[in-house]
């Protein structure tokens, strides 16, 4: 029997992820909700739209695990529910996220539990295509649809750029992935892999074409989703030589569909490599010997 | 392969102080059920009895059901009449030759004699003193105990065996015993005291030699427990009936390391010595990673070496969570995630329960990989 278990366990491992995940929330309650309501683009309601998105992804997760298990646990299932909030839209319909969020579930706990793909992409891309074919696909919030804003490097990097309505401050992410890398269970080279891919490529094509774009380079969408989303400990590879190509796939992959989808490059990137992680663990294994 | 530091509960501590539990009133050796009994016949010490050897003089008085490791079984039940009459062992003669400690041990260990048998050109003699299990200490007490007799027989050994180097392997956080070492072991320039990490496995030969990057080739390997029986043997004629245990935990006001006679009763030891606080506990034996649950009736023999009493634990399994820890931490390199994944059984794996400490889902993944908990 093992009675003795290393400390550093699931459950000590989701409160730190929440705990990092809080200054994300707070600043995305600023730059989209209390910056929009000072200038009277918002109700005081609508400032608190990340939470009240957190709120509901929540309730949802836990409501269909009670309802399938008969018992509410703190697992991974909740926090891909949390991150999923966190790279909405602004302008993200309550009605739509909630039917969303609930038909996946639904779906996750009745046929898709032993398949291995990272669903936080997937139904982020249905979110966001719903919102496409409702003619309300934008990542600009109020301000910045009513305003032209040009927006230096260094705006950008602090977070006042345009992004999703929890993800724009890029300064936060580097501070979270940096507390993250001292979890034993986070696979820390994944994002640091797949961002130096990212820029090689990028900053490649951007010279091809001969046009820069500094909100491709240092986009907050992209840097966050390779620290939060490429890295679920579920669907990357469990080899490190594994985790490194599929870190080097991702990379490359997001920087070629980012020219054309700036916003969901990442996204589609991680689910596709998702859905080959199992020839990234064979290569893993294969070299590892 | 990768070590680590099991983490340690700061509230339990290691009391270096010996007991000594020499006078059982019964002694309790396991036996195979067919052979015949004679009850109240007369049992000397050091008499072949059953499964082992009497540890005590006295006489049978009947049967009784213990455990034995983890098998419950039959056990001789010898009262002790505490005049401690040895039965007659075969008188070795001073000089110690090579022959004579094959023969000299042959009869009575033959784990020691299987390693003194295949040996043929020694060059390196490696004695481990190294305790793997958390809070215990036991090899190192043994040599602490018998400090002068051991390095003056090492010291024969390395004469004996012309071997170019010797090598006592401790952890570097036995401060006392180093301070200790330091003074008696300079009388001995042939013998080295070598300092490793608190890490893991090392208590076991295939990893210490790894650790210490030499081959198992004319490599004479003992632990310091092998060695002291071993100097008995050979120097005083006298077979080990006793045995260096450890018995700590969460719910012992103070741990005690306690040298008893073998196949005492742990009912009994635990009676004498040992205040629980709590008497909702589980009693685990030898290791809280690959150890077993036992119970008070458990007959304390050779492969027993630490029993901790602990606060009843429920652990929840999860799902697997792909993380690889399990991966990395693995000595024998199981790919055990694809084993889990489909449920198959592994040759390779040692048992050493790392994979189950490690794993943040707290999963049971020796049960997966060797079929039995």
């Amino acid at each position: 029997m093992t009675y003795l278990h290393d400390s550093k366990d699931n459950k000590k491992t989701l409160l730190i992820y929440f705990l990092c995940l809080i200054p994300l929330v707070i600043y995305g309650i600023y730059k989209n909700g209390y910056l929009l309501y000072i200038n009277k683009y918002i109700s005081f309601i609508s400032i608190f739209k990340p939470l009240i998105l957190i709120f509901i992804a929540v309730i949802l997760t836990l409501l269909v695990d009670f309802l399938f298990d008969k018992k509410i646990e703190i697992n991974y299932n909740l926090l891909n529910s949390i991150i999923i909030s966190l790279f909405c839209p602004c302008n993200i319909n309550y009605l739509v996220f909630i039917i969303v969020l609930f038909i996946y579930l639904l779906i996750n706990k009745l046929f898709l539990k032993n398949i291995s793909f990272n669903k936080i992409c997937l139904v982020h891309l249905i979110l966001v295509f719903i919102m496409f074919l409702l003619n309300k696909y934008s990542y600009l919030n109020l301000g910045e649809v009513n305003n032209i804003y040009l927006y230096n490097i260094s705006d950008i990097i602090l977070g006042r750029g345009i992004g999703a309505i929890s993800t724009t401050s890029i300064i936060l992410g580097l501070i979270i992935y940096s507390i993250l890398c001292f979890l034993t269970n986070y696979k820390k080279i994944i994002p640091l892999i797949s961002y130096l891919v990212y820029l090689i490529t990028i900053i490649l094509i951007m010279f091809i074409q001969k046009n820069i774009n500094y909100e491709l380079i240092f986009s907050s969408n992209i840097i966050l989703g390779f620290i939060l989303v490429s890295t679920d400990t579920l669907t990357t590879p469990y080899y490190l030589k594994g985790e490194v190509i599929y870190a080097i796939f991702i990379g490359m992959f997001c920087a070629l569909i980012s020219i054309k989808l700036p916003f969901e490059g990442i996204f589609i990137a991680t689910l596709i490599g998702s859905l080959i992680t199992f020839l990234f663990n064979k290569i893993g294994k294969y070299l590892e010997k | 392969m990768k070590y680590i530091t099991l983490e340690k509960n700061p509230n339990i501590k290691i009391n270096k102080k010996i007991e000594y539990f020499y006078n059982p009133d019964y002694i309790y050796i396991p036996f195979d059920n067919k052979a015949k009994i004679n009850v109240d016949s007369l049992v000397l010490k050091d008499m072949p009895l059953g499964d082992g050897i009497s540890s005590v003089s006295g006489k049978i008085l009947g049967i009784s059901d213990v455990y034995n490791k983890q098998n419950k079984t039959k056990a001789l039940v010898i009262a002790n009449d505490f005049r401690e009459k040895c039965a007659k062992i075969k008188k070795r003669k001073d000089n110690i030759d090579i022959l004579s400690l094959v023969k000299s041990v042959s009869l009575y260990d033959e784990k020691l004699f299987n390693i003194f048998k295949s040996l043929n050109k020694v060059e390196r003699i490696i004695i481990n003193a190294i305790d793997d299990e958390l809070y215990v200490a036991n090899n190192i007490i043994n040599f602490k105990e018998n400090i002068n007799d051991v390095l003056e027989f090492l010291d024969k050994l390395i004469f004996l065996y012309k071997a170019k180097e010797t090598l006592i392997v401790i952890k570097n956080t036995e401060s006392e015993l180093i301070e200790e070492c330091l003074d008696i072991i300079g009388s001995y320039p042939l013998i080295k005291l070598t300092l490793l990490e608190n890490v893991h496995l090392l208590s076991q030969k295939e990893f210490l030699l790894n650790k210490l990057k030499v081959s198992e080739n004319n490599t004479l390997y003992l632990t310091m427990n092998d060695l002291v029986k071993l100097e008995k043997i050979v120097n005083y004629n006298l077979l080990d009936s006793t045995k260096i245990i450890t018995i700590c935990g969460d719910l012992v006001q103070e741990s005690k390391v306690i040298i008893v006679k073998k196949y005492t009763l742990l009912k009994n030891i635990i009676t004498k010595y040992i205040t629980i606080k709590d008497n909702n506990y589980i009693l685990i034996c030898n290791s809280l990673i690959n150890g077993f649950r036992c119970n008070l009736d458990l007959v304390i023999t050779d492969d027993i070496n630490v029993i901790y009493i602990m606060k009843e634990k429920l652990v929840e399994e999860e799902a697997c969570i792909k993380c690889g820890k399990c991966l990395s931490i693995c000595p024998k390199n199981i790919d055990i995630v694809d084993h889990l994944e489909k449920n198959k059984k592994c040759k390779l794996c040692l048992k050493c329960g790392l994979c189950n400490y490690i794993c943040p889902s707290h999963i049971n993944l020796t049960k997966v990989l060797k079929g039995d908990d």
